[in-house]
């Protein structure tokens, strides 16, 4: 077997037979938050508009409405955390794009994390000799340079089977930091002092966007969330989303079937790195202060921890994984010292136990499926909806028009 | 890696960075050329030491070019022999083990608490030869046994659940990676932050003289030792049944199942062989790095272990070797060279995407067995 | 002396039913082929006899033992020995390495060198190519070494998974006067082929498998002689 082979693992005869009874175990019990993601497909479109509404009104009302029990306070300032929660989301939607959606493993996410917080810092701090930008001009630029690096890193390594490029990633996360200390230019430990911010100032002349005052960076970086969901949700149902999830199912098959897998995984790659560039652009900005001791390797882990923990491939499971790694630590304070030793553990038995994570992603290859799957069974008899709608693929739908033709 | 004094010219150019790029192409046949110190003096002085963040010192590395080979050598050695368990794993399993860096460490613990126990310290100790030698046989005996249980361990309780339910690549990789940080911070909770105290297992002496340079003790002891152990491990897989077994496992599991092969008990003893020359390693490590026992030291190792394996071919247990010694070799040039120890790190990095790019097979191609018909 | 019995034995592939309620025996001594379309169930019944497959019902016995739950490699000891579909050659392996592969659960030093003299009898090209790679042989060849290296466990019951394919046809015939001379010496074999004509002409008994379940059974000849099969497999009619 040659090292450009496909995703297979000790091939045995028992695969195929495992293969589908996995499936078939996968549909009985999908998740704990099955009945709720079935409930929500089965409405109509206007009331998940309405209830989308409500939601993000609350999101963005969190920061106002301090809740006991759920505030990380008085441990932790709760705007704070807020923000850091947010930023620790959007990583894990851009890391989704790369993980979930493409079955790319990437183990030194941080690292564009690290380029983007740098490409902030050095284009907006006082210390830095360079040019100096306007600081939300850099969220784009940071979005370009940490892409730049995807494409370099990924070109090399995607044409081999994904192992190769979990271990060059994981690789180049630790090189990032290694460079972050020996390149002078990049200052090492000394860093980067007062990045640079938002502008705008309130009524009584003080700065909005302070490093100590989480809410506004909690709302910028929520605002840049629910763009960056759009897109991905368009991505995700177009040619580009299929392309992915053929890649992710069987790379081998869908190369025969004349998708250019290579270019397709470049694609997830660079995109997934230049959302890890966004966020730490957004992280250089909120905290203020850049230096080579912010971006270890474990940071890379804990942000696959917080996609797999919401469920590889789905973008909702993704923000709630992100939010909920920042959030653990913060506000159970008291476990904060063996955070990474749990999210460890966490990782291994969530891969062992429960592999969809707490919101199983839906593979739907025809993208509106689920739509002419519903629309049938309400026209016929009273099946309850869900369940076959959201399975893989063709047969199911087919299923479904026979359905309607029989009522 | 090893701590060492930072170097840093000023400050930074970006002309620089394309230099850099061309160096990297290049960087195979300027190791070629340095084979030749003599030629390197005619070279001319490559780049401007000043305005730039990288620079290469050629005289540096002209002068110490021997004492950068045998050194580079030692490390490879280390390397070879963590690279194995990795290339061995990836033949049957097909996976990256990425605990085997933690496989690797807890061997080195192994080794400290033997010897912390042997009443061994940060100065050599005042022991004769052969207790000396009776010790360190003793550590390096609890450092396998340590690994090998580590490895054991992470597989049944880690691998094997998953192989039962034949679960996607995906799910091996990130729950390899999960295994490697639940033991490396059941580590960090146990010891703490910083390295464990240094100790010094024997003070190394000259033994003799190589081009004006000396080579001693310790290193005759590691690449000897471990080159022992390469050929054991060698004519172990290519001659004995077991040995068979794994090549079987490797090239065909369903067919070697056929033959009456246990595949379960394959993939066992190929972890636990694995864990067993990784705590050798540990000891070598420990040997010449005696403050390098922490719960993170066994990262950067890993990485460049598996480098190791992917340049001399995965899969191929002489590639190992070979990829550990050339590894050695170009990250000490790299670090002479450049002027810092933690170069090490990134050429090694370098050098890994690199052989991907351009033979992602290996110099000696992938064959446990996989070699193509 | 009824050697291997299969009853009630249905597999599935997940929700997708393989084999469907299969039930058959092959006697101590014979030659017993199954003949089938492409997707009959024909490899699925010899990995489910081999036990790389588990079946969802049903019992397998072998030599008097049930062997319905008996993992693969030690129904290889106890006398199962399978040269699989495709041939399974071990392509980073000697011919040497390979016969030595068959004779991995053998500990009877002796017994293993008067196996691998038969084996040498009955291929004389094996012998030639002892140091060459599997890898780099030809598929005749392959098909030997398949054979050979079944034979080395010294089975009593050999299974052959569509040994013609892929073969060009004065290599066939030499390939099934072989398995009736290894019949011959005493090895029951329990055959699978898409080349009908010749199965059917080497075996003792036969059965013609449709969609999982077994449509015709018989002799060998009775079967030849049916005109539905002469029509469907024999391409006559």
């Amino acid at each position: 077997m040659s090292t450009t082979d496909g995703p297979t693992l000790l091939p045995s005869a028992g695969a195929q037979q495992d293969a589908v009874d996995r499936e078939s175990l996968g549909k009985q019990k999908k998740g704990w938050f099955n009945g709720l993601g079935t409930r929500w497909n089965g409405l109509p479109r206007q009331k998940q508009w309405l209830y989308l509404l409500v939601i993000v009104a609350v999101a963005y009302l969190l920061p106002i409405l301090n809740i006991p029990g759920l505030t990380t306070e008085p441990g932790n300032n709760w705007p704070l955390a807020l923000a850091q929660m947010s930023i620790y989301a959007l990583v894990a939607v851009g890391l989704n794009i790369v993980v979930g959606y493409a079955g790319l493993l990437d183990l030194g996410y941080v690292a564009f994390f690290a380029v983007g917080s740098y490409t902030a810092s050095m284009l907006t701090s006082p210390d830095s000799p360079y040019v100096h930008i306007p600081y939300l001009w850099t969220l784009p630029v940071a979005m370009a340079v940490a892409m730049f690096f995807g494409v370099m890193l990924g070109i090399p390594t995607l044409r081999l089977r994904g192992d190769y490029l979990a271990i060059v990633t994981l690789g180049f996360g630790e090189i990032v930091r290694i460079l972050a200390t020996i390149i002078p230019a990049m200052k090492g430990q000394v860093g980067f002092q007062n990045v640079g911010h938002p502008p705008g100032t309130d009524s009584s002349g003080n700065a909005i966007f302070l490093n100590s005052n989480g809410a506004p960076w909690y709302w910028l970086t929520l605002t840049v969330i629910i763009v960056v969901l759009l897109l991905a949700g368009n991505l995700e149902r177009s040619r580009v989303g299929r392309a992915w999830i053929a890649i992710r199912e069987d790379e081998d098959a869908a190369e025969i079937m004349g998708v250019p897998t290579f270019k397709y995984k470049v694609w997830a790659f660079a995109l997934g790195a230049s959302v890890g560039g966004l966020s730490g652009a957004l992280f250089a900005g909120q905290v203020g202060f850049v230096n080579n001791q912010k971006f270890d390797v474990v940071t890379s882990v804990l942000f696959l921890c917080a996609v797999v923990l919401g469920g590889t491939g789905n973008k909702v499971g993704a923000i709630v994984g992100g939010a909920l790694v920042a959030y653990i630590p913060l506000r159970f304070t008291a476990i904060a010292e063996y955070k990474y030793l749990i999210f460890g553990i966490a990782l291994v038995i969530i891969m062992i136990f429960r592999p969809a994570g707490i919101f199983p992603a839906r593979q739907r290859l025809l993208a509106y499926g689920t739509q002419v799957y519903n629309k049938f069974t309400h026209r016929g008899s009273d099946t309850p909806p869900g369940g076959q709608g959201e399975a893989v693929g063709g047969a199911h739908v087919a299923g479904a028009e026979e359905k309607g033709a029989q009522a | 890696m090893l701590g060492g004094q930072q170097h840093g010219p000023p400050s930074i150019s970006f002309a620089t960075v394309t230099f850099t790029v061309s160096f990297t192409k290049h960087q195979e046949e300027q190791m070629l050329s340095a084979a030749v110190p003599s030629l390197i003096h005619a070279l001319p002085m490559v780049v401007p030491m000043d305005d730039s963040w990288i620079s290469f010192d050629v005289n540096a590395l002209a002068q110490n070019f021997w004492s950068a080979t045998f050194d580079g050598l030692t490390f490879g050695a280390i390397y070879a022999l963590v690279a194995l368990g990795y290339t061995l794993v990836y033949g049957v399993l097909n996976l990256i083990n990425f605990a085997h860096s933690e496989v690797f460490i807890m061997g080195c613990y192994g080794v400290f608490f033997t010897l912390s126990a042997l009443n061994f310290g940060p100065s050599a100790p005042h022991l004769s030869f052969w207790a000396i030698v009776g010790n360190l046989v003793l550590a390096l005996v609890v450092a396998m046994i340590v690994s090998a249980l580590t490895a054991l361990i992470v597989e049944r309780v880690a691998y094997k659940p998953l192989r039962k339910r034949n679960a996607p690549r995906l799910v091996f990789l990130i729950t390899a990676i999960g295994v490697s940080f639940t033991i490396q911070y059941l580590l960090y909770v146990w010891r703490g932050p910083s390295p464990e105290p240094a100790l010094t297992m024997f003070r190394p002496t000259p033994i003799f003289e190589v081009f004006g340079t000396i080579i001693d003790s310790q290193q005759i002891v590691i690449v000897v030792a471990a080159l022992v152990m390469m050929v054991v491990i060698d004519q172990f897989i290519s001659r004995s049944r077991t040995g068979r077994g794994i090549r079987a496992v490797a090239q065909d599991p369903d067919t070697a199942t056929l033959m009456g092969v246990n595949k379960e008990r394959i993939i066992i003893t190929t972890f636990v062989i694995g864990g067993l020359l990784a705590g050798a390693a540990a000891l070598f490590y420990v040997m010449k790095i005696p403050s390098g026992v922490q719960y993170n030291g066994g990262f950067i190792l890993g990485i460049k272990a598996f480098a190791a394996a992917v340049l001399g071919g995965i899969g191929n247990v002489r590639g190992a070797l070979l990829g550990g010694l050339l590894l050695g070799l170009i990250g000490n040039y790299g670090q002479v060279l450049l002027g810092s120890s933690q170069w090490t790190d990134v050429v090694a990095f370098v050098v890994l995407v690199l052989v991907l790019v351009l033979r992602p097979q290996g110099v000696l191609g992938s064959s446990l067995g996989r070699s193509k018909a | 002396m009824t050697l291997l019995e299969l009853k009630n034995v249905s597999v599935h592939y997940g929700r997708i039913q393989a084999i469907n309620d299969m039930s058959f025996t092959v006697e101590e001594g014979e030659i017993v082929s199954l003949i089938g379309a492409n997707g009959a169930g024909k490899t699925t019944t010899m990995k489910t006899i081999s036990g790389l497959l588990n079946p969802s019902a049903g019992s397998i016995t072998f030599n008097g033992v049930d062997i319905t739950k008996m993992k693969a490699h030690i129904r290889v000891v106890q006398g199962i020995s399978q040269a699989p579909e495709g041939r399974g050659i071990f392509p980073g392996m000697t011919v040497m390495e390979n016969l030595d592969m068959g004779a991995y659960g053998r500990k009877d030093r002796s017994g293993m060198a008067k196996d691998i003299e038969r084996v040498f009898d009955l291929f004389p090209r094996l012998k030639e190519r002892q140091k060459q790679y599997g890898g780099t042989m030809s598929g005749g060849e392959q098909q030997m070494l398949a054979i050979g290296r079944a034979l080395m466990s010294n089975p009593k019951l050999l299974l052959l998974d569509e040994p013609s394919m892929g073969l060009a046809p004065q290599f066939i015939r030499q390939i099934f006067k072989i398995i009736t001379e290894i019949n011959n010496q005493g090895t029951t074999v329990l055959l699978v082929e898409q080349n009908a004509n010749q199965a059917l002409a080497r075996a003792h008994r036969a059965f013609v498998l449709e969609t999982g379940a077994i449509t015709h059974s018989g002799t060998g000849k009775e079967l030849l002689a049916n005109p539905a099969i002469k029509e469907a497999y024999l391409g006559v009619g």
